[in-house]
């Protein structure tokens, strides 16, 4: 027992790797929001009329909602007038190649381990670098626009292509969807924005960073991914906060379109700054995904290793519209020290032969709350729609608590659904076992925590499962072994 | 409570203004019974209107009653909620031949006939049934310290509506080392002619003592007005001592509500199985608190839906202390076009190392109109548990049907004969023969 405290010390000691800031200069909106604010956001990016309009709708309809107190996190009242909504690195003027960005950026994004340089092709990822408000750079574009695929900041492609954002944009998560949602809709500032033109396979992955730097400052992403018909594309998301004493507010919104026989993979590491041991500080990540398998065959793959913020709130969704379209959702959430995360997934099966499967590991350690709170719905016309659900809670130290909230809900007679959870702690019979076989126990713990979460690692691209991997190490696992 | 809302002001978040029934009913409140002339109970009964107004009727937007919208209880207007002292000795309906000892309850009201009309009842040594009104000083006491204790008035409508408004009840007191030589078998019908009637049961088993108790509501089969029942029953279990409870519900014509409230001592042991065979619209609260060490807390549950009837489980598991365990199976079948709920908490707080918590709920749906929603929930607060929860829905196993049909079963028989097999697993566990036989009954007759 003396020695899972000096373990779970050392955990609780390890200190978050991406806490530096940047000094680069900004661009910032004052602080506050209104409809001046809404419209501030509009007219620096330029934006057409309808865009405005729509955002103004958002903000309108943002006022009116209350904001959600059922999920179990707690967190004091978030004061929206206290929150910088634009935030963006002065950019004299339009880059024309990648060499033109500001070093100091260039320098933080090398820190973060992320090349913004085409020509080191030896990541073979296009990247999307978003910090604070708006899209830094966006790699390998002129190579994937060979292939007709798009793939840029979501600003551009409000300019460069209204039509497809127009026609796409608030479909599958509409403004009116929550109280994060609508306020995303009412003052997001930037994103990617993905469109794979039918029967083109995407020849590497497309990746997004997030960063958040400036302080006193929300970051609203949205990002919109459209798969057309027999497409495939693998996306990659990642995202770092500076360490600040101050909650930052991160609400995004993530949404996925696959029509016929379309395959999209979306991998998120979030590792946004946790907050010190004492829960001070810490980024509030309010979330919305969802995706639509629109067409017959399609199939949406949701993989999310959660490792940072201060309070999680996200349930990256699947609407399986079409016939024999499958949904996933393999999530690991780790939550230490002060963390508490409430996440899980909803699958609404509503076309015939429809499959979902969801895993879910969480770990909790330090005074960390973690929670899965999944739906699974089979409509009455689901013919012999298909779930599985695993969702397992493994708790470090007595001063944690895991929790699950699944709700389960069938009107289809042929479909068959199934779910199960377990909670315990590491068994000692495991630890007896690796120390009789030389392992030590830290090295025991960490073996076991691996394999944990092995089912969900296994499912993500193999650049980010490194990235996830040492993300563990870093989070529990380093600390543990 | 501190925050004593005036009556007149306050009104019940349904919108459906309940507040004039309950002034009424408090001006009013003279029933004359030995219980309401304890202090203790009108304070508590004073405090359980509050709570009602100021809780109103639960609607769907409320987590716990998301599935089960009690609209009928709405319906039945202010008026309805004022009870009526009972001046006339209700009359019971024959009953079935339980070959056990038999108390009936007709709207929750005790026929008495004579000063301790129980005594008679075969119960075995030191297992004594009293109406409340007919308790004496010693009891009184009793029932003064344990009533709402268990039942909470303050987070639950109706709880509060039930200890606001319970007439009298029944008292049900094992003694130290007694034990049940007989399943005492309570039998609850309902008239329909008082709207609301509502049964409170408290039951008080000391240390080593054992009881059996077998519940079967039959609702109002014969009569014409729809009744509504709030069954609510608060049970105290000492250190090492045994309780097993059946409750089979065919609660015919009738809208129910059902709560059970339990709190175990050390190395106790408790048996709660719930079958619902029949009724519109039955809600089932069970709440096991386990503040004891070493104890072991076991809830099975059966439910066969059917037509448009409604049948919706809450279970909640709250363990306190380390080293208990708690076990659970509730099984359910929907057709027609009924629905089927199912919502299992299981708490384990920080304290409760070594607990070991299983729960399991199965479902078949046998039609497209018919809908099964469950929401099993862990919340673990403490590290060294084993913790489990299983949830499955879905269609009868076509690999059995096949297999007994290659043995010359028709496809009826198959199904029947695995649907038996899937509904005994919970029967067995019912300590009542004759209840066994009608669920065993019921069983047979539900795929014809």
């Amino acid at each position: 027992m003396g020695k899972e405290n000096a373990v779970l010390e050392e955990l609780t000691s390890t200190e978050y790797k991406y806490g530096f800031t940047t000094d680069i200069e900004a661009d910032e909106a004052p602080m506050g929001l209104s409809e001046d604010i809404v419209r501030f956001i509009s007219a620096k990016k330029n934006e057409p009329e309808w865009m405005l309009e729509w955002r103004l709708k958002a903000y309108r309809q943002w006022l009116l909602m209350p904001e959600p107190k059922w999920a179990n996190v707690q967190y004091p009242k978030i004061d929206f007038q206290a929150v910088k909504y634009y935030s963006a690195p002065v950019q004299k003027k339009t880059l024309n190649s990648l060499d033109e960005i500001d070093p100091e950026l260039r320098a933080t994004f090398e820190k973060l381990g992320i090349s913004l340089d085409e020509q080191k092709r030896l990541t073979g990822v296009a990247v999307d670098a978003v910090i604070d408000s708006v899209s830094i750079a966006t790699t390998f574009k002129t190579k994937l626009a060979e292939l007709g695929i798009i793939f840029c900041s979501m600003s551009e492609a409000v300019k460069e292509h209204p039509d497809l954002v127009r026609k796409y944009l608030g479909t599958v998560v509409p403004s009116t969807d929550n109280y994060f949602a609508a306020l995303n809709c009412a003052v997001f500032s930037d994103g990617s924005f993905v469109y794979i033109p039918k029967g083109v396979r995407c020849p590497m992955e497309l990746s997004t960073y997030f960063r958040i730097n400036a302080a006193n400052t929300g970051q609203f992403e949205r990002t919109l991914i459209i798969a057309e018909e027999g497409s495939y594309v693998s996306y990659l998301e990642g995202c770092t906060a500076p360490m600040r004493d101050e909650n930052q507010l991160h609400a995004a919104i993530v949404e996925l379109i696959a029509q016929k026989d379309s395959y999209i993979k979306y991998s998120t590491v979030q590792n946004w700054y946790p907050g010190d041991k004492n829960g001070k500080g810490g980024i509030y990540n309010f979330v919305t995904k969802r995706g639509i398998c629109n067409g017959d065959n399609s199939k949406i793959s949701w993989t999310q290793v959660e490792t940072g913020s201060a309070v999680t709130w996200k349930y990256p969704s699947v609407i399986l519209k079409g016939d024999n379209s499958v949904g996933e959702f393999y999530s690991v959430a780790v939550t230490n020290n002060m963390q508490q995360a409430d996440t899980g997934t909803k699958m609404i099966h509503i076309g015939k032969n429809t499959k979902s499967r969801i895993v879910s590991k969480g770990i909790s350690a330090g005074r960390s709350q973690n929670s899965y709170r999944g739906l699974v719905k089979v409509m009455k016309r689901a013919e012999n729609a298909r779930n599985f659900s695993q969702c397992d809670s493994l708790l470090m130290g007595d001063q944690c608590g895991a929790h699950t909230f699944p709700y389960i809900e069938v009107q289809n007679k042929s479909s068959k659904v199934e779910h199960e959870a377990t909670t315990s702690k590491i068994g000692e019979d495991q630890l007896f076992y690796c120390n009789q076989r030389g392992i030590s126990t830290e090295d025991a713990v960490a073996l076991i925590v691996n394999g944990y979460a092995k089912e969900v690692l296994n499912q993500l691209p193999m650049e980010f499962a490194v990235e996830a991997q040492k993300l563990l190490a870093i989070s529990l696992e380093g600390s543990v072994g | 409570m501190t925050d004593h809302k005036p009556l007149s002001t306050t009104k019940a978040t349904n919108g459906n203004d309940l507040t004039s029934a309950f002034d009424a009913l408090m001006l009013g409140h003279q029933s004359g019974l030995l219980i309401d002339q304890e202090p203790i109970i009108k304070d508590l009964k004073q405090q359980a209107v509050a709570h009602f107004v100021a809780q109103g009727l639960p609607t769907i937007k409320h987590e716990e009653w998301k599935y089960t919208s009690t609209k009928a209880f709405t319906a039945l207007g202010a008026e309805a909620f004022v009870p009526t002292p009972n001046s006339v000795v209700p009359q019971a309906q024959a009953i079935a031949d339980y070959a056990a000892p038999t108390i009936v309850l007709v709207d929750g009201q005790p026929i008495l006939n004579g000063a301790d009309p129980y005594s008679k009842l075969d119960l075995g040594k030191g297992i004594r049934v009293t109406a409340f009104s007919q308790t004496d000083a010693a009891q009184v006491e009793l029932v003064a310290k344990y009533l709402g204790t268990l039942a909470p008035a303050e987070s639950d409508p109706f709880v509060a509506l039930n200890t606001a408004s319970f007439q009298d009840g029944l008292l049900i007191e094992a003694s130290k080392n007694a034990v049940s030589d007989a399943v005492l078998h309570i039998v609850h019908q309902y008239t329909g002619a008082a709207k609301l009637a509502y049964t409170r049961i408290l039951l008080v088993v000391d240390q080593h003592a054992e009881l059996k108790l077998a519940h079967h509501i039959v609702g109002n089969p014969d009569g014409e007005n729809a009744a509504f029942g709030v069954l609510i029953t608060e049970a105290i279990v000492a250190p090492d001592a045994i309780l097993k409870v059946d409750i089979v519900e065919e609660a015919i014509n009738t809208h129910l509500v059902t709560g059970w409230y339990a709190t175990q001592g050390d190395k106790s042991v408790t048996t709660h199985s719930t079958i619902y065979l029949d009724g519109p619209w039955v809600r089932n609260n069970l709440n096991l608190a386990i503040p004891g060490q070493y104890a072991e807390g076991n809830m099975y549950g059966l439910y066969l839906g059917s037509d448009r009837n409604l049948i919706d489980n809450h279970t909640l598991v709250d363990h306190i202390a380390p080293n208990s365990n708690s076990n659970e199976l509730y099984k359910g079948v929907a057709k027609d076009r009924s629905t089927a709920i199912f919502n299992g908490k299981i708490f384990v707080k920080q304290a409760a190392q070594k607990t070991n918590a299983f729960q399991s709920n199965r479902n078949l749906i046998l039609s497209d109109d018919a809908t099964v929603n469950t929401k099993p929930q862990l919340e673990i607060f403490a590290d060294d548990v084993k913790c489990s929860h299983g949830a499955t829905t879905g269609a009868l196993d076509e690999e059995p049907i096949f297999y007994l049909r290659a043995r010359g079963l028709d496809e009826d028989q198959a199904r029947s004969l695995l649907l038996q097999a899937f509904a005994d697993e919970v029967n067995d566990y019912l300590i009542s023969d004759s209840l066994r036989a009608i669920a065993s009954a019921a069983v047979e007759r539900f795929l014809h």
